[in-house]
């Protein structure tokens, strides 16, 4: 039982470093912001998760007095990283994409309002635009 | 300048390392610190004395106790200064009016932060309490618990947070922290004994004069987390609203 | 079993470097977070595998837990600086930088 247990974490240890490989070349070679978010999003939580799951068998398999309070304990940084990861790269991307980056296309033509996004326009833009208005009033009347 | 910055850094880098050829070797017998008759006491007598495991703890909230309390003043006077700098008063008239309201960063963060917050400030209160048995105390705790707060500051908006945490009663806090500790070492006075002297207090505290110590210790280090979230706390929604509290990031 | 962790470790850090190199490049400000972000995740999985070559997991999970927690308050305070102040390409923005932001 306790070997089979032993190369059953090994296996969820090895794919986790596989998927770790997948998100680091993908956020080394892929063109553009979005798609290296989408690399870094989804391999590095996953792979997170599965070397977690190795890790906790691994400590639950000698079944030494506290060793299953530390393994939940792993658990539930897997929990809490499969909860904000996620969570932390939409945030950046919605923030990527509010500053306008452009992402890549065939013909170097697509612009950012192209997307029909909502956010460009009220964020930058018009925002900024009357913020100078404002800020020249003020300065007029002073 | 970007060049004169990189050159300094390995200037600066160089001499520390070429430093480090002067300490003394790992677990070197002879050097002073091993040498002299403290280091051998503490490792020792400190689970005898005290009752306490971890041995980081004991040093630091009981045998340097005054230590502590004189770093826990440290970080209180740090925040003071902060709000002393840059908490300004009234109305600030180059805001619209519009923007002043902080609406936070979006459901998505509000629903895992509201998810992960309670086991946050869980861990840090864990953190506090078992800080005898495992690496932790009441810094470690404490910037815990502050980033909890900004966690709610960041997702909820200043105002909500500012709603359970309010600016008076952040300096209540911080000065309550210093309050709990120098109390307790002025209540070593009044039993007739040195000040901090935790064994003094056997008559007042169960289990004898170790299991004082390690209560005291405990005790401590509570005043030490709320100073610490307070002052974290503090630091934040100042650095953060450069002054005015009004609008968080 | 002990060789299979250092092999593991070895390889977290040697794929790190890749991020490393997007950290040090990465044209915009938020690529950089965003390979932070990763290599504070790793970090959190590189603590545990530490812990159990020291044959002392209780003592290096509590560690992991705060680093995962603090790294996601660290990605979340960047996130929304980012989104109201700054442009992405690092110019400073037209009306005098963030002063009124």
């Amino acid at each position: 039982m306790s070997e089979l247990l032993n190369i059953f974490s090994i296996i969820l240890i090895l794919s986790g470093l596989v998927f770790f490989l997948g998100a680091s070349i993908g956020i080394l070679r892929f063109p553009d912001f979005y798609t290296r978010m989408h690399a870094a999003g989804k391999g590095d939580t996953l792979s997170t998760i599965l070397i977690m799951s190795g890790m906790a068998i691994q400590v639950i398999g000698d079944f030494e007095g506290s060793s299953v309070l530390v393994a939940i304990k792993i658990l539930a940084i897997a929990v809490l990283i499969m909860l904000t990861s996620p969570t932390s790269t939409h945030l950046l991307m919605k923030a990527g994409y509010d500053d306008g980056i452009i992402p890549v296309s065939k013909d170097k033509k697509t612009k950012i309002n192209d997307l029909g996004g909502p956010f460009l326009k009220d964020s930058l833009s018009e925002k900024s635009v009357a913020k100078k208005k404002t800020a020249t009033k003020k300065r007029v009347k002073k | 300048m970007k060049f004169f910055g990189l050159l300094s850094v390995i200037i600066v880098g160089f001499l520390l390392l070429s430093a480090t050829k002067d300490f003394p070797n790992w677990g070197d017998e002879d050097s002073p610190a091993n040498s002299g008759p403290v280091s051998s006491f503490y490792i020792e007598k400190t689970e005898e004395k005290t009752k306490v495991p971890n041995m980081v703890t004991a040093v630091l909230a009981d045998y340097r106790g005054y230590d502590t309390m004189f770093e826990t003043v440290v970080i209180f006077i740090a925040g003071i200064g902060i709000i002393a700098v840059l908490r300004t008063y009234g109305s600030n008239e180059s805001i619209p009016k519009n923007q002043v309201g902080d609406e936070g960063a979006g459901l998505l963060a509000r629903m895992t932060c509201s998810l992960i917050l309670p086991f946050i400030q869980l861990f840090a209160l864990y953190v506090v309490a078992h800080g005898h048995h495992s690496p932790g105390g009441g810094f470690q705790g404490g910037v815990m618990l502050g980033a909890s707060y900004i966690l709610l500051a960041l997702a909820y908006g200043l105002a909500r947070a500012k709603s359970c945490f309010s600016e008076k009663r952040t300096l209540v806090f911080a000065a309550l922290g210093i309050f709990i500790y120098v109390g307790w070492g002025v209540l070593c006075l009044v039993m007739g004994s040195e000040f901090l002297n935790y064994s003094a207090l056997d008559s007042i505290l169960p289990g004898g004069v170790e299991m004082a110590r390690s209560h005291s210790m405990l005790a401590v280090e509570i005043g030490v987390a709320l100073t610490v979230t307070a002052i974290m706390f503090s630091m934040f929604s100042n650095l953060s609203t450069k002054g005015r509290l009004d609008k968080g990031l | 079993m002990d060789f299979i962790l250092i092999c593991s470790g070895i390889a977290l850090f040697l794929m790190m470097l890749p991020i490393m190199y997007r950290i040090v490049v990465g044209p915009t400000a938020i690529d950089r977070i965003v390979a932070v972000n990763v290599i504070g995740t790793k970090t959190a999985v590189l603590l545990i595998i530490i812990g159990a070559l020291f044959h002392n997991v209780a003592m290096f999970v509590d560690f992991a837990i705060a680093y995962a927690a603090l790294n996601f308050l660290g990605s979340l305070a960047a996130a929304r600086y980012f989104n109201r102040t700054r442009p992405a390409y690092g110019q400073v923005s037209q009306e005098g930088g963030d002063a009124d932001e």
